[in-house]
């Protein structure tokens, strides 16, 4: 008979914890990638060896309808793990190049380095990796190619 | 074609190309299609580049100065030369620009 009320009461209580966990929870995962993106030194960019000397004379250059260079902290993907991970298109084979790209030199060039963003689901790739996406031209100074 | 023409005609072209695909990649793509329009449609073609140099903003105006680099297009050289004395004075793009676009008007 008692434990009705004493439920009752109790209710709002645990809701209240319930709301405060989750914003710790969600505090938590904020702060962890806002250290990765502040921590990250290195991006990457997976391309094609095709592209190489292009990149190295060049830079990379913003895509020509999205006006974005897309690149990424993880530098541990496979081809196919990119492709996946990053939602690349998948009319034009695996990227089979990476390039490694200095973001203290960026900021030496006064370059501003976005935060690290979500991929998500696009050419019927699932995407779920992280991107930082630029808006100008990264430069060939900052870029080494990795493999 | 008339200039409109040639304009709806590249912007197609571009909004058709994949999204998420790399600079590198469109480039290439925009040069081969250009290569065939500046044997039928020089002027056009020209004049729509010289809108995109003075629009000041990625991705057009690169793209315009790289396909007046790599088609030889003698009659932008002014523009470009304005365009990079407006990156040098800080009033478009980033200083790390200046780089690309003098090298782009040596092989004009």
């Amino acid at each position: 008979m008692t434990r009705l009320p004493v439920r009752r009461a109790l209710a709002p209580l645990l809701l209240l914890a319930a709301l405060a966990c989750s914003v710790e929870v969600a505090n938590a995962a904020f702060s962890r990638s806002s250290l990765a993106t502040r921590g990250a030194e290195t991006l990457y960019h997976y391309g094609f060896s095709t592209a190489a000397d292009d990149i190295a004379k060049q830079g990379l250059r913003p895509g020509i309808s999205s006006g974005k260079v897309f690149t990424t902290p993880r530098g541990d993907l496979s081809p196919l793990q990119a492709q996946i991970d990053l939602a690349l298109p998948p009319n034009r084979g695996l990227p089979d190049a990476l390039f490694e790209i200095d973001v203290p030199t960026l900021r030496r060039m006064g370059i501003d380095v976005p935060a690290s963003t979500p991929v998500y689901r696009n050419y019927n790739m699932p995407g779920g990796g992280l991107e930082n996406v630029f808006d100008v031209r990264i430069p060939p100074e900052a870029i080494r190619r990795v493999r | 074609m008339t200039k409109d023409e040639m304009k709806q005609w590249l912007e197609g072209e571009i909004a058709n190309f994949p999204e998420r695909a790399s600079g590198e990649e469109g480039y290439r793509f925009m040069l081969r299609q250009t290569a065939r329009a500046l044997d039928a449609d020089r002027q056009a073609l020209v004049e729509v580049l010289r809108d995109w140099l003075l629009l000041r903003a990625e991705p057009r105006t690169m793209l315009a100065v790289e396909i007046a680099a790599s088609h030889h297009v003698d009659e932008l050289r002014n523009d470009i030369e304005e365009l990079l004395e407006d990156v040098k004075e800080g009033e478009a793009f980033k200083p790390h620009y200046v780089r690309p676009i003098m090298e782009a008007l040596s092989r004009i």
